[in-house]
């Protein structure tokens, strides 16, 4: 019985694989690069497409073809002829050698090109705004130099070239807004890159993507794409001091909430990225203090989850 | 510092739970006890079935490269049970209402000694046993060429995998991922043991792994029988010689970056600390200066074993043998050139990404060149669907999958979008289940014969395979589905409600899968129990090619009672055409095996409790136990009767016995292959004489 569930089912598998491929390819997604805002994530979805199409040529041949040579020479009911000692041609080598040599010349091709012109670190307009990232334990400060600071929150101007610059105190952690950009990695003592042009007005989320312990979950923060007026706005608000920042920054492991202060003094974030131990602005280092207690994560999580569910349920109204 | 370092109460398993009681501590617990009465229970087995004994002298004093191989494969089953078991506990944590109910670093745990487990104690104990078993057989040798080398570094490779086991009762695992990056894992941020388990597991196994590289390769150079020049090698001995100089090479980055990191922790050094001049980039660098070429160490032995499946259940002769062997060669070499892929977000230059990224993507070639390779070496052939030959089809139209995802991230534009999501996790689940698995799996069904003298079941063999794949599509095609919708790996819950669905599916299959291990499991039971019907003592039960079928099942502690000259790539298939049904013998002469010898376990053991007094900060036994290694060494290095001689006599007496079984059986023709008439000497009435 087994054997004929397995003959039989034989003939499914092609069909349902492209089937569930087509489903996923038709992007039911919502904060991944299958649904881009900004041109940078749409040249990122783009090549996806593109390279698995280009991989179609080798590879549908492998998939077409072997479930038929499966069916057509079996042993039992096969209809082939069969040919022992077969063991080699000419032509079918050099087709297989030449076919995939010139398919992987091709996308070779096709990888230098994109890989240039969508480095993260080349500007993807004029004077773009430029915005300074210090990723740490569980939340993420962002800094408009000379203007003002914010933590878990990012206000953009809606089709704007932006350039963050990233740094990270802690762990490595990987600063990623999907649908605007791919990620690059935050890390201490380094700096890092990641240019974009924003899209429409939107509210998105970007988060780390690298694992970097008991609140991982919650390591992600708020990126606001609003019109100009909004922005000149939300760069004029009221604010609380540097100081406090710094102080808080280091003593909780995670942050309730956005919350704007004042820029810090010129070339801070400079320093931070060069020394993340040592980067201090009357003695104060912006590692935490001590490790996090368990039991407020655990809290931090659960008002976390909290909040979601009743903003699902309040969109769902 | 006390005398047991930092070890303390609360690194017994159960305290956890009894000071702070919740789901996940419990399910700490449960793990820790079912290791605890796991142990116990065997320790029962062995003291009430009085097997001790037994145990002792065929198995743990061994140095017979089979018996080795075997208990390396029995190593892999144990851990790949944990490893699958772990992988269903975290698709039941990513279905449950979040938070879920394991904590964020449990969940964290888990995936750290999943991916641990199943690369350095599943995919390496099964590759290195198989080939243990095979290689030697394939080439006319009679034994590794340092049989108490090949003893040492299995029990290493034990004694690491044992470290794993002992931190779910004593301790913990670390909580960074099975690449373990610092500055997470450096003393700072993990300042528990977690990490020096890490660290002296992978050092135990990782040492195993070098000398069995060096073995396998020396033994490849200078064992082979007189004639078989390397390009009549058999394909399985050239994808172990390659597997064995990439073994060689690659191990000592990773031995360097996890000293370095040892030296971090505990030294005060600052390799890969942020401050004080050191840098985390160049552990990534090291890690996966290793972790590339790891990644064909796994899977070029599978394609070996493809090579000899394909052609043996096809009754047809390998299609295009030398384009397979420098396709491998190819890989081998290639394997080096690509590591920056793993990490094309660091933030170095465009170019240099794009180079590793087309470098990546030339290893397309050789892969795919073999993939046509083995679909024409089906074409014109007479396809018989043994479960080895159902894990071969099966691996090859997945692994094709794999492969499109797998030239898709190695543009590094697509990386940057898919680096560190749940696409990623399915891809490379994509390549290693039908790549390494698969392979592993038809290849232990294949030549089970050769090592216990009788068939595995078909049936639950068939079974296995059907759940397996299923299992694989249901569980990894919904991960790259919402990979693509955003989802990061390693996180605990997925709040997105867009997500559930995904995510329910792939926990039926991760449940498909234990189906598919539990089968396996019966599948040996039920053959252990009916082995009578089973036995094949003539040897060659599917009409085989190369030169292991030649023997008789199971192989004698000997292997070949001569040494065959070898004229061509399939000498067993000529013979069989020229109407013989036993190698012609050579001549008999007086050979010497190595003697029995404790030593190797005895070593390996020490260095496991040294590396487990490094990890609990007990220098002193460290310090001891590692001086005592070396002594121990010196001592052996000493000793001059190690070998026994079995008499040419002795072996002309065998041959006679096996050739006597040989006539004795009668021929049986490929519609009985898998029923118990077959005994052995399975041949194609059709075409045959």
């Amino acid at each position: 019985m087994f054997q004929n569930l397995y003959q039989r089912s034989r003939h499914l598998t092609l069909p349902a694989l492209l089937a569930g491929s087509a489903v996923w390819l038709s992007g039911c997604a919502d904060n991944g690069v299958m649904s881009p805002l900004g041109p940078v994530a749409a040249a990122e979805k783009t090549h996806m497409i593109v390279f698995f199409l280009w991989m179609l040529p080798v590879c549908l041949p492998i998939l077409i073809g072997l479930p038929w040579i499966l069916i057509k020479y079996r042993r039992q009911g096969g209809s082939g002829t069969y040919r022992p000692n077969w063991s080699h041609s000419t032509l079918a080598e050099s087709v297989i050698w030449g076919g995939s040599t010139i398919s992987v010349i091709i996308l070779g091709v096709l990888v230098w090109m994109n890989t240039i012109n969508e480095d993260p670190y080349k500007h993807t307009g004029v004077n773009p705004i430029h915005v300074q990232v210090v990723g740490s334990e569980w939340k993420w400060m962002f800094i408009y130099p000379g203007k003002m600071a914010s933590v878990n929150k990012v206000v953009l101007p809606q089709n704007t070239p932006v350039e963050f610059d990233i740094t990270a105190t802690g762990a490595m952690q990987s600063f990623w807004i999907p649908r605007l950009a791919g990620q690059i990695y935050a890390m201490p003592g380094m700096q890092t890159k990641m240019n974009m042009t924003t899209g429409d007005l939107a509210q998105l989320e970007g988060f780390n993507s690298q694992f970097n312990g008991a609140a991982f979950p919650l390591d992600k923060f708020d990126v606001d794409v609003v019109t100009k007026a909004q922005y000149d706005a939300f760069l004029q608000q009221p604010r609380k001091p540097w100081n406090e920042l710094l102080t808080q920054f280091k003593k909780v492991a995670t942050w309730n909430g956005p919350q704007i202060f004042d820029a810090p003094p010129k070339g801070w974030w400079d320093k931070a990225s060069m020394n993340p131990d040592m980067a201090t602005e009357g003695g104060a280092a912006i590692l935490p203090d001590n490790a996090p207690e368990q039991k407020k994560i655990d809290e931090a999580i659960h008002n976390e989850l909290h909040l979601t569910q009743n903003q699902s349920q309040g969109g769902a109204q | 510092m006390s005398i047991l370092g930092s070890l303390n109460w609360d690194d017994i398993f159960i305290v956890p739970f009894f000071k702070e009681p919740s789901t996940s501590t419990a399910i700490a617990a449960a793990a820790g006890g079912i290791v605890v009465l796991g142990a116990l229970a065997v320790l029962v087995l062995l003291t009430v079935k009085g097997w001790w004994k037994p145990l002792w002298t065929n198995w743990i004093t061994t140095l017979d490269h089979k018996k080795i191989g075997v208990i390396y494969i029995v190593l892999a089953a144990i851990m790949l049970i944990r490893g699958v078991l772990e992988a269903v506990v975290m698709r039941a944590q990513q279905v449950s209402p979040a938070p879920g109910f394991l904590s964020v670093e449990h969940h964290a745990e888990l995936f750290s000694t999943h991916g641990t487990i199943m690369i350095f104690f599943v995919a390496m104990p099964l590759l290195i046993g198989l080939i243990n078993v095979v290689m030697p057989l394939q080439i006319g040798a009679r034994d590794m060429e340092f049989p108490f080398m090949n003893a040492v570094s299995l029990w290493l490779s034990v004694g690491g995998a044992a470290l794993v086991m002992a931190s779910l009762v004593i301790g913990r695992f670390e909580t960074g991922g099975w690449t373990a990056y610092p500055p997470y894992t450096g003393i700072k941020l993990s300042p528990d043991e977690g990490v020096d388990y890490w660290i002296w597991s992978l050092m135990l196994t990782g040492i195993g792994t070098t000398l069995s590289g060096i073995n396998f390769a020396v033994t490849i150079y200078k064992q082979r029988a007189p004639g078989m020049t390397l390009m009549k090698m058999p394909i399985f001995a050239w994808t172990t010689l390659c597997t064995a100089i990439l073994m060689i090479y690659a191990m000592v980055p990773l031995a360097v970056a996890s000293a370095m990191l040892a030296l971090d922790r505990h030294a005060g050094f600052h390799f890969f600390t942020a401050d004080a001049g050191g840098n985390m980039m160049n552990f990534a660098n090291l890690f996966w200066l290793f972790g590339h070429p790891e990644v064909y160490i796994l899977i070029l032995p599978a394609f070996g074993v493809f090579s000899h499946v394909i052609p043996t259940f096809s009754g047809k002769k390998l299609y295009g043998y030398t384009s397979l062997v420098w396709a491998t060669v190819a890989i081998a070499v290639l394997s080096f050139t690509v590591w920056v892929h793993h990490f094309f977000t660091m933030g170095q230059t465009a170019h240099l990404n794009a180079i590793f990224g087309i470098a990546t993507m030339t290893i397309g070639v050789p892969t795919g060149v073999k993939v046509y390779n083995w679909m024409l070496t089906m074409w014109r052939g007479k396809l018989r669907f043994s479960t080895a030959m159902l894990f071969s089809a099966g691996f090859m139209f997945t692994f094709v999958i794999g492969g499109i995802t797998g030239v898709m991230l190695a543009n590094p534009v697509i990386s940057f979008a898919a680096h560190n999501s749940l696409f990623l996790v399915a891809h490379f689940h994509n390549m290693l289940i039908p790549g390494l698995l698969f392979g592993m799996f038809a290849g232990i069904n294949y030549w089970f014969p050769l090592a216990f003298g009788f068939r595995l079941d078909e049936k639950w063999g068939r079974r296995s395979f059907w759940l397996w794949m299923v299992g694989f599509y249901l569980t990894f095609m919904p991960l790259y589905a919402i990979g693509l919708m955003g989802a990061p790996r390693r996180m605990a819950f997925l709040t997105d409600p867009a997500y559930l669905p995904w995510l329910m599916i792939s926990m039926v299959g991760a449940l498909a899968v234990l189906a598919g291990l539990t089968s396996q499991v019966i599948q040996v039971w039920v053959s252990v129990k009916n082995r009578e019907s089973l036995m094949v003592p003539a040897g060659d039960p599917w009409d085989g090619r190369g030169l292991e079928w030649s023997l008789g099942c199971p192989v004698p502690e000997h292997d070949f009672t001569t040494i065959p000259n070898i004229t061509s790539r399939e000498p067993w298939v000529e013979a069989k055409e020229r109407g013989l049904r036993v190698m012609e013998p050579t001549e008999f002469v007086d050979i010497h095996l190595p003697k029995n010898t404790s030593m190797g376990f005895v070593v390996a053991m020490v260095a496991t409790v040294g590396a487990f007094g490094l990890i609990f900060q007990m220098w002193w036994l460290g310090a001891l136990c590692w001086i005592a290694m070396f002594v121990l060494v010196l001592i052996r290095s000493y000793d001059t009767d190690w070998e026994k001689t079995v008499t040419a006599e002795e072996l002309r007496a065998d041959y006679e016995r096996h050739k006597h079984v040989v006539e004795t059986t009668p021929k049986v023709s490929l519609d009985d292959e898998f029923t118990s008439k077959n005994r052995g000497l399975v041949i194609d009435m059709e075409t045959a004489q």
